[in-house]
């Protein structure tokens, strides 16, 4: 079946982990709000790994937008696999490694690439800046830039400091915000469908 | 009433009606299952095409969990009244999103299944994968209100049913409009054929109206009428013909019996009822055996054999078997009886009563062998001349008197006239013929003349007869008989010779007493005695009286002897009958002669015989007349001939003596004028006389009152 062979997102609901959802806890301005998330979603407890449902949520988002966004300046870096790169800690864990096992681009196999630091940054089609380094998103970006990378961060202001996609909660949902202008500066083509759904910068 | 009996203007509408009706209930239903199945495939086409526009649009709702997003798109599906419900489910299989807002979430269906769309009762529904670029998201679910098509195809019904009856009324109208073109030339026809049928007129004849097979179907049948109009004509001609022939067998005098091959008698006429008397009801049904007699019992069977052999119809006479008895003879007819084929079917048999012919035959029989008997007893010959064929017959007695052989046949011109001698040939040839053209005599015959044998021999005959005439006064037969009078006619002619030489002696001195008396007479008268005139007078008148009577003798003496002779010159009768009428007078004291006609005329005949006729009339009359009766004397013109009579009131004539009257020496035998002298010799001459002038004397006359003697002769030309 076809939906055996995609990861879904009550497998993404098994790696859960506890410690990111802590860490979304201190970092969440919505606080309550989490908390709420927290008592009211049933935690699911599959595997060792149990991580917040938001975390779920926006690691199948990053894979969502492999979907969604068109890489249209062909391959700058001459990679011959769909990087996503995650930058700062990660706050997914083996989550979306599993989401994306399997999973191709344009023929192109996806992996999975974690940077200790933004100097680190290689060559990504999607780049996640953790909330870690949500300091040094000017640098990251700068690192980036002009090199066709769709940047996705879950700090806020993210797309006013020039970011593509920036993750927020509203209304206990996790939502998205998009600077059409700061993608399309990287050669991006960004379905109508999602902009739709997003709030646009 | 079955549809077999209704009339045609119904059928044809009704045929028209059920066929129209057909085709269009036919369309229609092919019309609405069609608009059914397109309904159905283009709602299925269109449910999918909104499947897949609202799938690839709510994508992203699902795919960045955004069950508002999610509505939202669905919300769209207002814009389609018909679908009713809409869902999106997740992979996992959980509702996502639904349409409308309120809708029940009971009425979804529990678990997703795979992509397609089905039809339930009264909607569609079905479910279409939500895809992004190959990334599986979820499913959408659809439910399509199908009440919409059930209207459409109600009301496509509806507008069908409308349309049919509106077409059908159309249609109705249309065929009572042109059903007349078929059935109009049909009912005629048939109108024409009932009509013919209960008139019996066969002069009637349809009308042809159109060219297809209903005129033709008219033109057959006026021909056919023609035919049995003809065919009638001859079939009532043939009814006529043997209504007509029943008719004649049936009044037919013969009796006309018909019989079956089987010899059944099966037709029986009146005349076989009247001859043979068994009645019709008891004849037919028999076998025609019945009317033969044990005696003739293979009648039939020979005639049959007859017919077969002969072909021919020859009358067999027999006796048949009568009612009753007396067995008629019957002259019987077997006739074959052929149907229009020529095949047998029966014989007829016409049976003619010839009971009273066969006594005819057998008492002519016996006449003829009494008559045979008696001629030969009395030595006569016979005669028997057939006028129409002048075949001529004569018995042997006959041949032997005119000396002619047995075995030779006769004929009237070669046998009998060349036999005759010939003093008496020309006498007794116009006697003949007077006899048989001119009625002399009535048809009697009654001649004495000489017959001279081829050897020359003489013999004197009497031969006597009768003419036989048709119902126009034709001649048809001529019979009579011969008797040798040779002896008895030496006898008379030494009478007549006698009487000859003594009229002769008497007469010279009669004649020398006349002179002497006409002498003393003259003497007398000069001397004027009374007494001598009247004596000597007398004396006279008997002397011309007895001279009279001897000229008669001597006439009579040459009349046998054929030497009368004849002198003929034209004169006029009435001058001679004035003449003979005052000499008359004179003789007579006691009676008065009167002429009372006296046309004039000439005619061609014997001055003094003629004048012998009437003086031995006029004597005659004063003779057998009591004194002073009447004497009336005449001469008539009758068309081209002088009637001469002489009418007197006298004892008159009985009709048994007027047979007789006019033979030689014949003398009525009466007491009335028993005193009355003479010699029977006056009549004879005139009748005699007359025959030399192709007249006859004929008389009338009746006892008591008187006599008529007249006679015709012709006139020679009209006196001017």
């Amino acid at each position: 079946m076809q939906a055996n062979e995609q990861p879904t997102i009550s497998a993404l609901k098994r790696k859960v982990s506890r410690e990111y959802l802590l860490s979304i806890f201190l970092h969440s301005k919505s606080f309550l709000l989490l908390l709420l998330i927290f008592f009211f979603s049933e935690p699911v407890c599959i595997g060792q790994s149990k991580i917040a449902k938001v975390y779920q949520l926006e690691a199948a988002f990053l894979y969502n937008f492999t979907r969604f966004v068109n890489w249209t300046s062909a391959n700058p870096s001459g990679e011959t696999q769909f990087v996503i790169g995650i930058v700062g800690r990660d706050p997914f864990e083996g989550y979306i490694d599993e989401i994306v096992k399997g999973e191709r681009v344009d023929g192109r196999s996806i992996v999975i690439r974690r940077y200790d630091d933004v100097s680190n940054i290689g060559n990504c089609s999607i780049l996640f800046i953790g909330f870690s380094e949500a300091e040094k998103i000017r640098q990251a970006l700068k690192k980036v830039k002009k090199r066709g990378t769709l940047t996705v961060a879950d700090s806020p202001n993210f797309v006013k400091r020039g970011g593509a996609v920036e993750f927020f909660i509203e209304e206990n949902k996790v939502r998205l915000k998009i600077n059409v202008d700061a993608a399309k500066a990287e050669g991006l083509e960004i379905s109508s469908k999602l902009l739709n759904l997003a709030k646009i910068y | 009433m079955g549809f077999k009996d209704v009339p045609v203007k119904q059928k044809i509408m009704g045929i028209t009606l059920l066929t129209s009706s057909l085709v269009l209930v036919v369309i229609a239903l092919s019309y609405i299952l069609l608009e059914y199945y397109s309904f159905k495939k283009s709602e299925k086409s269109n449910l999918q095409t909104v499947g897949l526009i609202i799938a690839s649009n709510s994508s992203a709702a699902i795919a960045f969990d955004s069950p508002h997003d999610g509505a939202e798109i669905l919300a769209a599906l207002r814009a389609n009244k018909y679908i009713t419900a809409a869902a999106l489910y997740t992979a996992e299989g959980k509702l996502f999103a639904r349409y409308p807002d309120d809708l029940n979430t009971n009425s979804l269906p529990k678990t997703i299944s795979e992509d397609g769309y089905q039809f339930k009762d009264e909607y569609l529904e079905g479910f279409q994968s939500i895809r992004q670029k190959n990334l599986y998201l979820g499913k959408l679910y659809l439910r399509a209100d199908l009440t919409r098509m059930q209207q459409q195809i109600v009301l496509t019904a509806t507008t069908s049913l409308f349309l049919i009856a509106a077409v059908l009324i159309l249609a109705f109208l249309l065929s009572r409009f042109l059903q007349k073109y078929i059935s109009r030339p049909i009912l005629e026809l048939e109108k024409t054929a009932r009509f013919i049928s209960e008139k019996g007129d066969l002069s009637v004849r349809a009308v042809q109206r159109s060219g297809d097979e209903i005129g033709t179907l008219t033109r057959s049948f006026n021909m056919m009428l023609d035919q049995l109009d003809s065919k009638n004509l001859e079939i009532h001609a043939a009814n006529e013909e043997s209504l007509k022939l029943a008719a004649i067998v049936e009044s037919s005098g013969d009796a006309i019996i018909g019989c079956n091959l089987e010899g059944e008698i099966i037709t029986w006429n009146q005349s076989a009822e009247r001859i043979l008397r068994y009645p019709a009801e008891e004849a037919i049904g028999q076998k025609v055996e019945f009317l033969v007699p044990s005696s003739e019992a293979s009648l039939f069977k020979t005639m049959i054999k007859d017919l077969d052999a002969s072909g021919g119809r020859k009358p067999v006479e027999t006796i048949l078997v009568r009612k009753g008895g007396n067995n008629p003879d019957i002259s019987l007819t077997l006739s074959p009886v052929k149907n229009s084929h020529g095949v047998l079917v029966g014989f007829s048999l016409i049976a003619r009563d010839i009971s009273i012919q066969k006594q005819n035959e057998r008492i002519l029989a016996e006449n003829e062998e009494h008559l045979r008997l008696a001629t030969q007893a009395a030595e006569l010959g016979t005669f028997d001349l057939d006028v129409r064929t002048a075949r001529l017959v004569w018995d042997k007695r006959c041949k032997e008197l005119f000396g002619v052989e047995d075995q030779d046949e006769v004929d009237y011109d070669n046998t009998f006239a060349k036999h005759l001698h010939e003093d008496d040939r020309d006498r007794v040839l116009k006697v003949i013929d007077n006899l048989l053209y001119n009625r002399f005599n009535n048809g009697d015959y009654d001649i004495e003349y000489r017959t001279v044998s081829p050897a020359g021999k003489v013999r004197w005959v009497r031969a006597m007869g009768k003419v036989f005439f048709d119902e126009y006064g034709k001649p048809l037969r001529f019979i009579g008989a011969v008797l040798d009078i040779s002896e008895k006619k030496k006898e008379e002619i030494r009478k007549n010779d006698f009487i000859a030489i003594v009229s002769h002696e008497l007469k010279t001195p009669l004649t020398t007493m006349k002179s002497f008396v006409q002498i003393l007479l003259s003497k007398a008268k000069i001397a004027a005695d009374e007494f001598a005139i009247n004596a000597l007078s007398r004396t006279d008148a008997q002397t011309n009286k007895m001279t009279s009577m001897i000229k008669d003798f001597l006439q009579l003496a040459k009349l046998e002897e054929g030497k009368i002779n004849i002198v003929k010159g034209e004169f006029a009768l009435c001058d001679l009958l004035q003449d003979t009428v005052a000499e008359a007078n004179l003789l007579s004291s006691s009676h008065s002669i009167e002429v009372a006609h006296s046309d004039r005329g000439l005619v061609l005949a014997d001055r003094d015989k003629i004048g012998q006729v009437l003086i031995n009339l006029l004597s005659n009359a004063m003779k057998y007349s009591p004194a002073g009766k009447k004497i009336v004397a005449g001469c008539i013109r009758e068309a081209d001939h002088l009637k001469v009579f002489v009418k007197d009131e006298g004892v008159g004539i009985s009709p048994e003596d007027q047979k007789h009257l006019f033979k030689r020496f014949y003398r009525v035998d009466n007491e009335k004028i028993k005193h009355i002298s003479g010699f029977g010799i006056g009549l004879y001459l005139v009748s005699e006389i007359l025959k030399y002038h192709d007249s006859e004397i004929r008389l009338e006359s009746e006892e008591e009152k008187g006599s008529t003697f007249f006679f015709y002769l012709k006139i020679q030309e009209s006196p001017h």
